[in-house]
């Protein structure tokens, strides 16, 4: 099972290495995007420097992440991927888990300079430090968000609509996980090194309750009695 | 002469009707005004009872979700559509109690409170499950999708239940459910518990009806067809 995911993560990660469209893209709009919400916060002191790190680097990643999750079964219904693997009765935990194993290392490439860069750009003190604590801690907000933004992909990749409707479900359904996600970053870089409070354990909750959803409800639409 | 089944159904939801319409009255003429609030105060027995249908609603949906995914027929997803359609009403109707509520008492209709906010994102989530139920033709794409959907509204429920103990927010802590015991007197506390179970019966009749309407619908469309 492992083999089998972790072929099909390294399969889906040259697809996006392939394209300097599909590579390029999602780090361009995460850039734009941090530029535009640190204009609108402005400079606001040593003080906010912190929580403003964390306030941007979410929301930036946020709607970066959308892009990302949308994309992450295009190629699949294409070439009717899954029609194959009902036919070939193949284990669709592996599938997710190399699914979700290719798109985490993706969105992670992208948060790494992009925390860096916002780290920079607000004039924390300990430039490095910050950037390592807050993209460990996006890395464990990605576990549950990435599960669920490949549903929502799956169930709205049939539709006609889906542009629109995949924020509109999108943004509502990660607010548990990005709520506990920013509020742990401000305990993470607010008070002192190692203490984390219930907002980590929420984010782990959410975590576990997004993963298992996720496997259950894709061995159902990956079921051969759900085929169309 | 022996009643049809339409009838029966008819007069089982003019009963339940008339069961709500007495605690509102009793809400209205009957029970005391409350110390601190006043006469305001009874619109708890429409907001709440609106608030626990809201969800129950999201509960009924994950269950019918769940059965649809496993057996497929038609009759779960109809039921999961109308529980959705319900939901939504429910959570409409507590959003303009809450904010008639929140008028007097907090001075403002609407403020960005954390029950609020997330209250109005699990009506977001109804509507996105009708506009996605809407987006396919009949058939097991529209049945899985929406399935699916339902059982992640309910991931939310919990979120909006806690969010009076996990944020401070202005909205008031839990009054029925709490340690200790409930925070109500007795007078009040038991007309309470009626709304809300005359309230539940009432949406429940609502999701049946609705859910038979739909079924009658996909009838009609595919005999046309």
């Amino acid at each position: 099972m492992f083999k089998q995911a972790w072929l099909l993560a390294k399969i889906n990660l040259k697809a996006d290495f392939s394209s300097k469209e599909r590579l390029v893209s999602p780090f361009l709009f995460s850039l734009i995007t941090l530029i535009l919400f640190a204009f609108a916060f402005g400079m606001q002191g040593k003080d906010a420097a912190a929580k403003l790190l964390v306030a941007q680097s979410f929301l930036t990643l946020f709607f970066t992440l959308q892009l990302v999750f949308a994309r992450s079964f295009e190629f699949d219904f294409e070439d009717g991927f899954f029609d194959l693997v009902r036919a070939r009765r193949v284990n669709p935990i592996s599938i997710f888990c190399g699914k979700a194993l290719a798109v985490f290392c993706f969105c992670f490439m992208i948060c790494i300079p992009l925390n860096l860069f916002a780290s920079v750009m607000l004039g924390v003190d300990d430039v490095a430090q910050a950037t390592l604590n807050l993209s460990l801690l996006i890395a464990l907000a990605l576990v549950g968000l990435i599960p669920l933004g490949m549903l929502l992909a799956l169930i709205t990749s049939g539709t006609g609509n889906r542009h629109i409707l995949y924020p509109l479900l999108y943004f509502p359904l990660t607010t548990p996980a990005l709520l506990s996600g920013v509020q742990s970053g401000l305990e993470l870089m607010t008070t002192k090194q190692g203490q984390f409070g219930p907002w980590l354990n929420l984010l782990v909750v959410f975590d576990v309750i997004y993963i298992t959803l996720g496997i259950v409800l894709f061995i159902e639409f990956l079921s051969p009695k759900n085929s169309n | 002469m022996l009643m049809s089944k339409h009838n029966k159904e008819f007069f089982l939801g003019l009963a339940l009707f008339f069961v709500v319409e007495i605690c509102w009255f009793f809400a209205l003429f009957i029970v005391p005004a409350e110390k601190m609030q006043g006469e305001v105060y009874r619109i708890i027995y429409l907001h709440v009872a609106s608030a626990v249908t809201t969800f129950l609603a999201a509960f009924i949906l994950m269950i019918f979700s769940i059965l649809s995914l496993r057996s497929q027929a038609d009759r779960w997803m109809h039921l999961g559509r109308a529980s959705a359609e319900v939901g939504l009403i429910f959570t409409v109707l507590t959003l303009i109690t809450g904010s008639i509520w929140g008028r007097p008492t907090w001075g403002v209709y609407w403020t960005w409170d954390a029950r609020l906010t997330t209250t109005l994102i699990l009506g977001i989530l109804y509507a996105g499950y009708l506009v996605l139920y809407s987006s396919f033709p009949h058939g097991q794409e529209r049945s899985r999708a929406s399935a699916i959907l339902g059982i992640l509204i309910f991931s939310c429920v919990p979120v909006i239940y806690k969010s009076v103990t996990w944020w401070r927010t202005l909205h008031q802590p839990p009054t029925l459910i709490r340690e200790g015991g409930s925070t109500l007197s007795p007078e009040f506390l038991y007309l309470l518990i009626a709304s809300i179970f005359s309230m539940v019966l009432l949406s429940l009749w609502f999701i049946s009806v609705r859910a038979k309407n739909l079924a009658l619908k996909h009838e009609i469309e595919s005999l046309s067809v």
